[in-house]
């Protein structure tokens, strides 16, 4: 039993971690604890992958003269390679979602979902504009108390 | 021609750069880049398409690594077919006029073109990829530029896009977490060596587990219901033309994803009596979602989300189809995602020219509006019979095909859901019908406007002509190129 736990209490983390990241995303109120509770998510998934790849006494796989071709005496390095992929894709979505963050905060001045939301709400439907020739949006983007919104993301 | 496959791909991705270069100089000459680009990939598509048809798939190895060590790209006629649409769509939105298609002010200079043709590149990789890692990174690479896309249609879409981002991410992680599941059971991603391995392991918790996981995760990427709550803000928020393209193209990809997966990979022995009920939960989660869709796009008023509802009915054919899973259940669901694709982008096209035109979105002030547009009126019209799905239109004969598999499997309450919910869809039809056609205008912006110009009249005109067109040529589309393909997906 407890073998069996040293062998696998990696996985109980992992899944602790996806978890946590998955209520901090779909649970908490707050813009940036929602993009945290991702990166954990995304995190817990990257671990997953390193521990998979990991052989008991195994060492970095390049070739060694000494230890010849058995694969059961290397790490795992595909794993490894997936995980940087990953690690760069996440970065590109985290960086997405930060520059969303920055022009909602300008425009509405919180990142708290209902606030957000309730602001959103306040503002007139875009087909409701009372002279129907203007840019549909305009109203929804002069609401801010920051002025005009930035330039996008 | 073993570059036929990378061929497809690399003209976006290159595109993409050159019309971010060129787009700083002047910003006509992203659009025409952007233009000469996807004519490029749909004609290849085209050649790829008659080529496999004739001599078999094409696989192409990257980088010269052979598979199943390196990253194989493969065409074979479902993908050819995949990657004419999703070309033809990228077209005609890369020929719509910028500033309305993308909700441009004008004096911005917002580089559009390069996140078009990146989101064009990402579909096509995922079309043409021929491992499963590999997927999950095009799957990124069009999620990415979606959420950039969507947040240009002012301050609810850059809320609706964060929502949307979230949710698309946990899909694309949990798709990655269940190819991790399948990577440490088989020792390797690429789809036709896994697809080799994995009846050996028949029954394995592993493997059931992955299927799970990534079953889920492209179903929210696919938006089916209930896995649907990101796509109406995101697609009714967002600019027209990335609203045509969203939801003609890209939720199609994860449909793909899902079909190339379930039935090329995991295949029969996963989804029968041993594996997991996938099948049934498609296509009841499907057939939930025509419902809920329907009735949901009958209480709309305004008509971006009008159609962003019907979307979500529209998707819940295709999980019926896939989830059926017999050869014509799956010829229903492929030749859905070509007439859906030219239907919806249709509507949103249409919807783009009203609002540049009058800047109405709500429908009961479009009164009248088909005495001042009746060209543009004209072609929503016909496109909107092919969404209701009367003969001989292109949207008539998916459901057909989808009607005729679940009669055959005995499931007549399928059957009664997909006719039925013609019905809910003529009724939103009708009534936005009423008000186009049969009043008269009361408004002053509607009484004064006009059709469109020629760019967005000629995207409509082509998309409606399409529509006729596929519905009288189904028969060739369905026995040359999707009975093949489905009868060897199940076979």
């Amino acid at each position: 039993m407890i073998e069996l736990f040293l062998d696998r209490y990696v996985y109980i983390f992992v899944l602790a971690l996806l978890c946590i990241g998955m209520y901090g995303m779909l649970a908490k109120g707050d813009l940036i604890k929602k993009v945290i509770g991702l990166t954990i998510l995304q995190t817990a998934i990257f671990l997953f992958f390193i521990q998979g790849s990991l052989q008991r006494d195994g060492t970095v796989p390049i070739r060694d003269p000494d230890i010849g071709s058995d694969p059961s005496r290397y790490v795992d390095p595909v794993p490894h390679l997936l995980i940087l992929t990953a690690i760069v894709v996440g970065v590109g979505v985290l960086g997405v979602a930060l520059a969303l963050l920055v022009r909602i905060y300008r425009v509405h001045g919180s990142l708290d979902e209902a606030v957000v939301a309730a602001r959103l709400a306040g503002v007139p439907r875009p087909g409701d504009d009372a002279d129907g020739s203007g840019r549909p949006d305009t109203a929804a983007d002069d609401g801010g108390p920051h002025g005009t919104p930035g330039t996008g993301a | 021609m073993t570059t036929l496959p990378i061929l497809l791909l690399l003209p976006l991705l290159f595109g993409a750069i050159v019309a971010l270069l060129l787009g700083l100089w002047r910003a006509i000459a992203a659009q025409i880049t952007a233009v000469a680009v996807t004519a490029t990939s749909l004609a290849l598509s085209v050649v790829g398409l008659v080529t496999v048809l004739d001599d078999g798939p094409i696989s192409h190895e990257m980088g010269g690594w052979p598979p199943p060590i390196g990253i194989e790209y493969i065409l074979d006629p479902l993908s050819a077919y995949l990657a004419i649409i999703i070309s033809l769509i990228g077209l005609l939105v890369t020929i719509y006029p910028v500033e309305t298609a993308f909700d441009l002010r004008p004096g911005r200079g917002t580089p559009v073109y390069p996140l078009v043709l990146l989101l064009l590149a990402g579909l096509m990789g995922v079309v043409l990829s021929g491992d499963l890692f590999h997927l999950f990174v095009f799957l990124e690479i069009y999620a990415i530029s979606t959420y950039a896309l969507v947040s240009l249609g002012g301050n609810r879409a850059v809320f609706a896009s964060f929502r949307y981002l979230l949710l698309g991410t946990l899909g694309s992680s949990l798709y990655l977490l269940g190819v991790g599941f399948v990577y440490f059971s088989t020792g390797t991603l690429n789809m036709a060596d896994v697809a080799s391995q994995l009846p050996a392991l028949s029954g394995s918790p592993t493997i059931l587990g992955a299927l799970a996981l990534i079953v889920m995760g492209l179903a929210l990427k696919m938006a089916l219901f209930p896995l649907h709550i990101w796509l109406p803000d995101a697609h009714s928020y967002s600019p027209p033309g990335v609203a045509a393209l969203l939801a003609a193209v890209q939720v199609k990809a994860g449909a793909y994803a899902l079909l190339r997966i379930l039935y090329d990979v995991f295949g029969p022995a996963y989804l029968g009596a041993e594996g997991l009920p996938v099948g049934v939960a498609l296509t009841w989660f499907g057939a939930a979602g025509i419902v809920v869709g329907s009735v949901l796009a009958i209480r709309q008023t305004d008509i971006k989300r009008l159609l962003a509802y019907s979307t979500v009915a529209q998707l819940g054919y295709i999980g019926v189809g896939i989830g059926l899973g017999t050869p014509l259940a799956l010829v229903g669901a492929l030749l859905h995602v070509l007439n859906h694709a030219v239907m919806k982008s249709g509507l949103f096209l249409v919807a783009g020219g009203i609002i540049q035109q009058t800047g109405l979105k709500s429908i009961p002030r479009f009164a009248g509006l088909g005495k001042r547009m009746p060209w543009t009126m004209g072609g929503f019209a016909f496109v909107a019979a092919s969404m209701v799905g009367i003969p001989p239109t292109a949207g008539f004969f998916s459901k057909f095909y989808l009607v005729w598999a679940s009669v055959d499997l005995g499931s007549w309450v399928l059957a009664i859901i997909i006719v039925g919910s013609s019905i809910l869809t003529l009724t939103y039809f009708v009534q936005l019908f009423e008000q186009i056609f049969v009043r008269s205008p009361e408004e002053d912006v509607v009484d004064q406007a006009t059709d469109p110009g020629p760019r967005i009249l000629g995207t409509v005109g082509v998309l409606a002509a399409l529509v006729v067109a596929i519905g009288l040529g189904n028969a060739v589309i369905v026995s040359r190129v999707l009975l093949p393909v489905a009868e060897r997906l199940v076979g």
